[in-house]
């Protein structure tokens, strides 16, 4: 049986009857997005990539609670941001560096090496200054792809929820986005 | 900037492209190895544990509940106990049935209110 042309619900059944391939074949659709989940809430990359880690064995050893009429990445990505707010308890999140005053400000100023790095860096401190739900819910609208039903259910909030932080984080973003995006256009 | 209203609720390619290059992962196939290999390991003790933890401290929970409730069954006294072993305070005179029956008009508040003695 091709695995491709196999559902996630299909490939869950397989996976909780035993079939490893079945269970490699989920963790290869979803590594990108769990990791850069996992990334979103505990902002380091090691610490992320074992959340990802534990959230994918939590899912596998609890298979037998998906509910194969909803979808599977929800389901997967809801168990991946518990297992990454739980490591995040268990550790101190490392402390944000401060950042320069001209990254802090959004001003361009000389389009030298480090001020893209600092504008690129002032983006990522913006990104890391917002509520983690903002910054979740931003993440999985945006980059991901997701609706705002999928993002209420792998958060475990309303909706209406879902948009305002939407809305709200996208506020916080656009203006070290604008810095950095004007500066890597007038490089192009 | 994007062209996109925050309140348009479609997916902003700019502010996703810059979203994604900051939150760039490393290898896809490298990590789903490393899932695989630890998922063929034997489950830690500790996470059984952890499994067991919730649903542990549940029941725990519901029989001492269920104890505390049979135990006050059987040490609390009935009320009808304490209604008949309940002494009589010291100084108050009972008001007899037969001083209010004996009577051929209804009795005057003094007596109901009395110390009983007419």
């Amino acid at each position: 049986m091709r695995r491709d042309r196999v559902t996630e619900a299909e490939l869950a059944a397989l996976a909780h009857a035993g079939d490893a391939e079945a269970f490699g074949e989920l963790v290869t659709r979803y590594a990108a997005q769990a990791r850069r989940l996992a990334r979103t809430i505990l902002l380091d990359p090691d610490d992320a990539d074992d959340a990802a880690q534990d959230g994918f064995l939590a899912a596998w050893r609890h298979l037998g609670r998906y509910d194969a009429s909803r979808p599977f990445g929800p389901w997967l990505l809801r168990i991946v941001a518990n297992a990454a707010a739980d490591r995040r308890r268990r550790r101190r999140v490392r402390q944000t560096e401060e950042l320069s005053p001209v990254a802090a400000s959004g001003d361009a100023g000389p389009a030298t090496e480090t001020d893209r790095s600092a504008l690129r860096e002032a983006f990522e401190v913006a990104l890391e200054e917002l509520p983690e739900r903002q910054r979740m819910a931003v993440v999985l609208f945006d980059v991901e792809g997701c609706s705002h039903a999928e993002i209420a259910a792998v958060l475990g909030i309303p909706e209406g929820t879902v948009r305002s932080d939407v809305f709200h984080a996208r506020r916080a973003l656009r203006g070290p986005l604008a810095a950095w995006r004007g500066w890597k256009e007038s490089e192009a | 900037m994007t062209g996109h209203s925050p309140f348009d609720h479609v997916p902003d390619p700019v502010m996703g492209e810059a979203l994604r290059e900051i939150l760039a992962v490393g290898e896809d196939p490298e990590f789903v190895r490393r899932v695989l290999e630890r998922a063929r390991l034997p489950e830690p003790w500790w996470e059984i544990l952890g499994d067991w933890a919730r649903p542990s401290v549940a029941a725990a929970m519901v029989i001492m509940a269920i104890g505390g409730f049979l135990l006050g069954r059987v040490v609390a006294p009935r009320p009808t106990d304490m209604a008949l072993s309940e002494p009589v305070p010291a100084g108050i005179a009972l008001l007899e049935a037969s001083v209010l029956m004996s009577e051929a008009g209804p009795p005057d508040v003094e007596t109901i209110l009395g110390d009983g003695s007419r």
